[in-house]
């Protein structure tokens, strides 16, 4: 019996054992790739370094108070919000997409395929396509002289008016694709004996939609809001590309790397890195909270 | 003792796996220079030993423009072999697809070559982290233009590749049918160029500001309006340099002028339009890009893709002023480009700054810029007429003050430098009638002085 519980006790060593040897590479990994960049970046945001060799100073929180004095950095957020609508707006049009997708259609796999494509894509290739879609003369104005469209054909990227509206609209093409193929996945994993038992009882698409769909991906709505939130604001490659975020089109990326690189303030955008590290934080326990309750209550 | 085999090999497989991607030096962009470094059969083998001898050495070069690695830079490595028979081997990293900030990256990571671009964001304060001085100030300054530019200390750290002259790229053809053949020469024949070219529907400049290194010439002028070589280290002291009739203000008002008249390109804000400016200029679509000379080849290679001869395109002094003469010349401003540099931590460092100097001294004319040289330097044989025009007269700036990128930060207005402000604060505001913003910027300036 002594002897069992010895072996038991060395068979239960060895596979701790094992286990701590397998984690061992991508716990170092991960402590020193994402940790230690992070707690670096923390530090450096408390300082004002001007990057590679040069001496730093202790300068408080003062970084973080210039992100909310500072007006060029102020106006990002006000950027973002191009995006977060257009996040939104992603949701929207990628559940509708899901929910059509969902059915037995025929040619449906080409369907998904098309609307899966843009995300696959690389984002500067994205956007330098859009370049030329955009540009005077370009995709769009011929696509509206065709349409006889002609009077409402703007400098697209030229116009402030009109510039952050043509880069979200970037973003929500390049993102729908992603959206989509996770509420599919999810709408898959609904038995089909649900929406059986509904026809049966007679209720129609919407009924069906509200009753039985919508209750079990909520969760996931609740994830890609979140992400549309926090992509919002750390959007980069769209307006780097596009604009080299002139024109009004700064995101809080774009800032973020023309304050270290243009202008050597390696502290200012450790503090914005903090920031938007912060923001997404918030957001997720934000989202946690209010996403836990609700699926806390729906089990009751 | 199985446990232990199967850990030894586990063990064994992970550290196999880590460093797999482990190589020395090289890296995907990276080729050798001769014929030496893929060597075949017996001669492997009997090179083998010499390989491993002291008088063998190796050096790495970091350059763009790889396109032009077998044409251009390939032929000057060689040469420099036949110099120096101990050089077996420069290894060469294009750095055509690294931007600056990866570059500072790979400086501050300690990866980079024995002679090596300089990435013109890095602080000239910082010069001394990484690279080893060429020279004194002094020295370097007589022999090559701008040769004392990068300087910590009195001492040179920067070797420059080549200078260009900053001034106005025009197709003869749409002055020969809109402004009557007449390339201006003073200001007024320039406004009244535009107005016609306007009329008919040219886009008169091509500012490329979406980019924003293009504007840099448009901030330089006001160097060359201002009559003053040193005028870029006046601003430190001067709490408003955009205040009325400074040239800065000068200089861009007449950015602003253009942008209200509508002489610009239509979408002055998307970025990476250069070849599209250069095509738009050879088809007659734009008549003026102004830059510097080393854009007159592309734009004359763009102009014979067309079918049109090379001379279609010229070059021009921007005609800043009225009154040309001899005695009341048009300045025009030899502009520096861009500098190269040895690691200060290279094994081979007197090799590496022969090597630099012998790069550098070569580069210029097939890259479409002058020599660097200030005895002997020879000229793009299409620019050699600027010489014999006897109301040009052209200068070179001082180096700029280590001060002047730190105050900028401050202000955040990257005057003298990228210069993306010219975009923000007075292209776009007067695209769309509204007045550039003076106050704005010099408001920010002045956070200098509190």
């Amino acid at each position: 019996m002594t002897n069992q519980k010895k072996l038991g006790k060395k068979r239960e060593q060895q596979k701790r054992r094992t286990i701590v040897l397998f984690l061992i590479i991508p716990l170092f990994f991960l402590l020193y790739f994402t940790i230690y960049p992070i707690a670096k970046m923390l530090f450096y945001s408390l300082t004002d370094w001007k990057g590679s060799a040069s001496p730093y100073q202790f300068v408080g929180f003062s970084n973080y108070l210039n992100i909310f004095a500072t007006e060029s950095y102020r106006n990002v957020f006000f950027t973002g919000s191009y995006y977060l609508g257009a996040g939104l707006i992603q949701q929207v049009i990628s559940l509708f997409l899901a929910v059509v997708m969902n059915k037995k259609i025929q040619g449906s796999g080409i369907f998904k395929g098309i609307i899966f494509f843009p995300f696959i894509m690389n984002g500067v290739a994205v956007a330098m396509v859009f370049r030329m879609f955009y540009q005077v003369n370009g995709g769009l104005d011929t696509l509206m002289n065709i349409m006889g469209m002609q009077d409402y054909i703007k400098i697209w990227i030229g116009n402030p008016k009109t510039c952050n509206y043509a880069l979200a609209l970037v973003y929500l093409w390049k993102n729908v694709g992603y959206s989509f193929l996770i509420y599919l996945g999810t709408m898959q994993s609904i038995p089909a004996e649900y929406y059986d038992a509904a026809s049966i009882d007679g209720a129609g698409m919407w009924a069906q939609f509200t009753a039985i769909t919508f209750p079990n991906i909520k969760m996931i709505v609740g994830l890609m809001a979140t992400l549309s939130i926090v992509n919002s604001i750390a959007i980069f490659d769209i307006p780097y590309v596009l604009t080299n975020g002139k024109n009004g089109s700064n995101t809080f990326s774009t800032t973020l790397i023309e304050t270290a690189f243009t202008y050597n303030k390696y502290g200012q955008a450790c503090a914005m890195a903090i920031c938007v590290l912060a923001i997404a934080g918030v957001v997720m326990v934000f989202k946690n909270i209010v996403f836990k309750e609700e699926n806390e209550n729906s089990y009751e | 003792m199985k446990k232990k085999l199967l850990y030894s090999i586990m063990a064994g497989m992970i550290s196999a796996g880590l460093l797999t991607g482990c190589q020395s030096g090289t890296s995907e962009n990276s080729q050798p220079s001769s014929t030496e470094a893929e060597p075949s059969g017996n001669e492997a083998a009997s090179e083998t030993g010499a390989a491993t001898s002291q008088r063998d050495v190796t050096l790495s070069l970091g350059f763009h423009m790889n396109e032009k690695y077998d044409d251009v830079i390939l032929p000057i490595i060689q040469e420099f072999q036949k110099l120096h028979p101990e050089v077996k081997e420069v290894t060469f990293t294009g750095l055509s697809s690294v931007t600056d900030e990866q570059q500072v990256t790979r400086l501050t990571g300690g990866q980079y070559e024995d002679v090596v671009l300089i990435p013109s964001i890095l602080l000239p304060s910082e010069l001394p982290n990484y690279f080893a001085p060429l020279g004194t100030t002094e020295e370097m300054a007589e022999k090559y233009y701008y040769g004392d530019y990068l300087q910590v200390d009195g001492q040179s750290y920067g070797c420059p590749i080549g200078v260009v002259y900053e001034g106005i790229i025009y197709n003869q053809d749409v002055l020969d049918q809109y402004c009557d053949g007449i390339v201006p020469k003073t200001l007024d024949e320039l406004m009244d160029c535009c107005e016609k070219l306007h009329e008919n529907g040219i886009t008169c400049f091509y500012t490329n500001a979406g980019s924003v290194w293009p504007m840099r010439y448009w901030d330089n002028l006001a160097i060359t309006m201002s009559g003053d070589n040193d005028y870029a280290n006046k601003i430190l002291t001067t709490e408003e340099p955009w205040a009325e009739g400074t040239p800065l203000r000068q200089a861009d008002d007449l950015l602003a002028q253009f942008a209200k008249n509508g002489w610009l390109e239509a979408d002055v804000v998307s970025a990476n339009q250069w070849d599209v400016s250069l095509a738009s200029l050879a088809s007659g679509d734009t008549a003026f890009i102004f830059t510097g000379t080393w854009a007159l080849s592309q734009a004359q290679d763009n102009a014979e893709a067309l079918g049109l001869p090379r001379e279609t395109i010229g070059f021009m002094p921007f005609p800043y002023k009225n009154d040309v003469s001899a005695d009341n010349p048009l300045k025009l401003r030899i502009a520096q480009d861009l500098f190269m540099a040895v690691n200060k931590n290279t094994e081979h460092m007197e090799l590496a700054q022969e090597f630099v100097r012998f790069f550098c001294e070569r580069i210029s004319l097939p890259l479409g810029m002058n020599e660097t040289m200030i005895d002997g330097g020879q000229n793009q044989p299409e620019l050699e007429f600027l010489s014999s025009l006897d109301y040009v007269e052209m200068y070179t700036s001082p180096a700029k003050d280590n001060r002047l990128q730190e105050m900028a930060a401050v202000a955040e207005i990257d005057v003298f430098a990228y210069d993306g402000y010219l975009l923000d604060y007075i292209m776009i505001p007067s695209l769309n009638g509204e007045e550039p913003q003076y106050d704005k910027l010099n408001e920010l300036w002045g956070k200098n002085f509190k």
